[in-house]
């Protein structure tokens, strides 16, 4: 994985002291609330609901044991012995004081790690698929790019004030696992005669959702960072700043037309592809070897196990193979029915960090889908990492089952919400894991939104639950048919709203319907798209 | 009062006009765009002339003529509006312009660096904020993997 050289480790210790003089000027009042905002966004710092939250970024999800311990050190000595992974492979603290921020910074300035463009009007932590670098299939590994593009994003002079927030997401497989198409920007790493990069543009959730269009069938790997110059560079001086909800980029592609917007950034890429410097195969070799695979061999390629129902169901749905034989990739489950979806407490960071120190080179990744991954597993030790796993409650049988839902944190905690997200959550979790209907049903996505701005991207689950306010009663509003992968497609909303007594019977009709209608094999989507909404609001709401 | 690119802290030149009598009247002057465009015909070559250009104006309209103007005063309509950084860039970049460029309007000292490194040579200032500005000047650091 990427280490800091000396000139990375210098950027974060200097940020980290500048941040500590603004944090004193806001102190001192040289700063106004409105003039602070701006920055301490840029340092991940939000103002929620009850007090401050900080966002630390993990660069494309990837994670060490001795960084995993210094979240653990954070949440135990700075907040309230947790923390929550996102949707965009960081973590949250929800609990930290505005005077214990510089210390936090300055201890994960000791382990590589910052809070640098995690929030704020900027381009966003770059993510990427979990399972990077792991597959057979997969035409190039995507890390080296975000890596790549993590440094020429990070303080650009130019792109730091852009009209809103900017994410860009890169994949190496055709299976999408990132989301690309809701994505700012979203980057497919294709084959042609050589590799370079399909870019997809516009892309996005919250109040207007959009699929991200194409912009370039092919773009080399010298000029992707130009490409991207060219489409920011359109974005900011274009996008609108008269409205934030209509500020994103993708509501300008929309108003241009992805032609006309294609246009304007294949002029620009013209010109600056004459005027900037082009991305050199050394410098790139230079980041590639960062990401090199550790050296694997095993012995003992096909493990006997002992006879366990519980571990067999957890190898069935926690485990995928890797693209080196006598290895697997274990998926991590942060959504047991004892803590929200994403949590994870302080004991259970360091316990997971010792087991990817003894069993998997010292790695952990993050998901898009709010887990955690072991990247290289030897098969033989698998019955006994699970054994620890689920000691520590890390073992819950259910990555891509309805039970493994994104979930936003909701009015618990944001400021934004208009209803729980957390406790629907929970309470399908419960529900469906006491009626063993999960198994029967196979992979099907759930998310949920506490409000419409999106954030449990309930708009591409195949399921997906938007949090309501009515009259000051919370209300759950159902869509089918949403997806972020390769398919992306926007949910429908199938009727009114549910209460949040009505809401989980109403999700067991809808799964009811699903069992009986669907052919063999057939997915949540594909029978949808079959038989259409019709049935499904019948069962809903035909005794009404 | 202005800091350079420099470091120092000077006196502003330029005088902000509005109409053609007091444009006679000064040697540097500062002005609109729409002033500018209407009355193009008495711009004097022999006079300092600066072109202020709000964060929400286009250059390119009036992209044949910069090379008129001894100054381009980018007024921020806020300090969250990055426009004026892509619109130095652009003046350098693309329009080749290597007269002063500078700042005004609803800035942060916290954006000084930034300002510099997109082309920018001055920044209006606010004078009681004076130290505050000198002080990031000499301290924030300017590191980064763009150049």
């Amino acid at each position: 994985m990427y280490r800091y050289d000396e000139f990375d480790n210098k950027l974060v210790i200097n940020r980290v002291k500048q941040f500590t003089k603004q944090i004193k000027r806001r102190i001192s009042g040289d700063l106004t609330e409105d003039e602070f905002k701006p920055l301490r966004l840029m340092n991940g710092l939000y103002l929620q609901l009850h007090a401050y939250m900080l966002r630390v970024a993990i660069p494309y999800g990837e994670l060490s044991s001795e960084q995993l311990k210094m979240l653990a050190y954070i949440s135990k000595k700075y907040d309230r012995g947790y923390g929550h992974f996102t949707t965009r492979q960081n973590i949250q603290f929800n609990w930290p004081k505005l005077i214990d921020i510089p210390k936090i910074l300055r201890n994960l300035a000791k382990v590589e790690m910052h809070a640098i463009q995690t929030s704020g009007n900027c381009i966003r932590n770059v993510t990427a698929d979990h399972l990077a670098g792991l597959l057979p299939e997969e035409i190039e590994d995507p890390r080296p790019w975000c890596e790549i593009i993590r440094k020429w994003s990070t303080f650009h002079p130019e792109f730091s004030f852009l009209p809103r927030k900017f994410k860009i997401a890169v994949i190496g497989c055709n299976e999408d696992r990132a989301g690309i198409l809701v994505h700012d920007i979203g980057i497919r790493i294709i084959k042609r005669k050589e590799i370079g990069f399909q870019i997809f543009v516009g892309g996005g959730q919250g109040r207007s959702p959009f699929i991200a269009k194409k912009i370039s069938d092919f773009v080399s790997k010298k000029n992707l960072l130009i490409y991207l110059e060219a489409i920011l560079n359109i974005y900011n001086s274009l996008g609108r700043r008269d409205n934030i909800y209509k500020a994103r980029i993708k509501i300008l592609v929309n108003e241009l037309g992805i032609e006309y917007f294609k246009k304007l950034v294949e002029d620009r890429f013209k010109f600056l592809k004459e005027k900037k410097a082009i991305l050199k195969g050394i410098e790139i070799d230079k980041i590639k070897d960062y990401f090199k695979l550790p050296s694997l061999k095993v012995d003992n390629i096909s493990p006997k196990f002992p006879k366990n129902p519980n571990f067999e169901k957890w190898l069935k749905f926690n485990t995928l193979n890797h693209k080196i034989e006598g290895y697997k990739i274990v998926l991590v489950s942060l959504k047991s029915k004892d803590y929200p979806p994403g949590d994870m407490d302080y004991k259970q960071m360091i316990s997971l960090a010792e087991i990817a120190e003894k069993y998997s080179f010292g790695e952990i990744r993050v998901t898009h889908e709010q887990n955690l991954v072991l990247p290289h597993v030897k098969s033989i030790e698998l019955f006994e990492i699970w054994k620890i796993l689920d000691s520590n409650k890390l073992a819950t049988p259910n990555i891509g089952l309805l039970t493994d839902s994104i979930c936003c944190p909701g009015m618990d905690y944001c400021a934004l919400a208009t209803a729980r997200s957390i406790p629907i959550a929970q309470k399908i979790t419960n529900f469906f894991e006491a009626k063993k209907k999960q198994d029967e049903i196979g992979p099907l996505k759930i998310k949920i939104s506490g409000c419409i701005n999106a954030c449990g991207h309930h708009h591409v689950g195949n399921i997906g639950i938007l949090g309501l306010d009515k009259n000051g009663q919370e209300f759950y509003q159902i869509t089918l048919g949403g997806s972020s992968k390769e398919n992306a497609s926007i949910g429908k909303i199938i009727g009114s709203s549910f209460s949040s007594s009505e809401i989980i019977p109403a999700i067991d009709k809808i799964l009811d319907v699903y069992l009986e209608k669907r052919k063999k094999n057939q997915t949540f989507i594909q029978t949808l798209e079959q038989i259409g909404l019709k049935p499904f609001q019948e069962a809903l709401y035909d005794n009404n | 009062m202005i800091i350079t690119e420099k470091g120092s802290i000077k006196t502003n030149s330029y005088s902000e006009i509005i109409n053609i009598d007091e444009y006679r009247k000064f040697n540097y002057v500062l002005f609109t765009k729409s002033f500018f465009l209407e009355n193009i015909t008495n711009i004097s070559s022999q006079k300092n002339n600066g072109l202020l250009l709000n964060s929400d104006e286009k250059i390119e309209d009036i992209s044949k003529h910069i090379h008129t103007f001894s100054l381009i005063n980018l007024r921020f309509l806020s300090f969250k509006d990055g426009r004026p950084f892509s619109i130095s860039k652009d003046l350098r970049e693309i329009f080749s312009y290597k007269n002063e460029i500078r700042a005004s309007g609803q800035i942060l000292p916290d954006q000084l660096i930034f300002l510099l490194k997109c082309g920018f040579n001055s920044v209006e200032i606010d004078k009681t904020k004076k130290d505050t500005w000198l002080n990031i000047f000499k301290n924030d650091s300017r590191q980064d993997y763009q150049t």
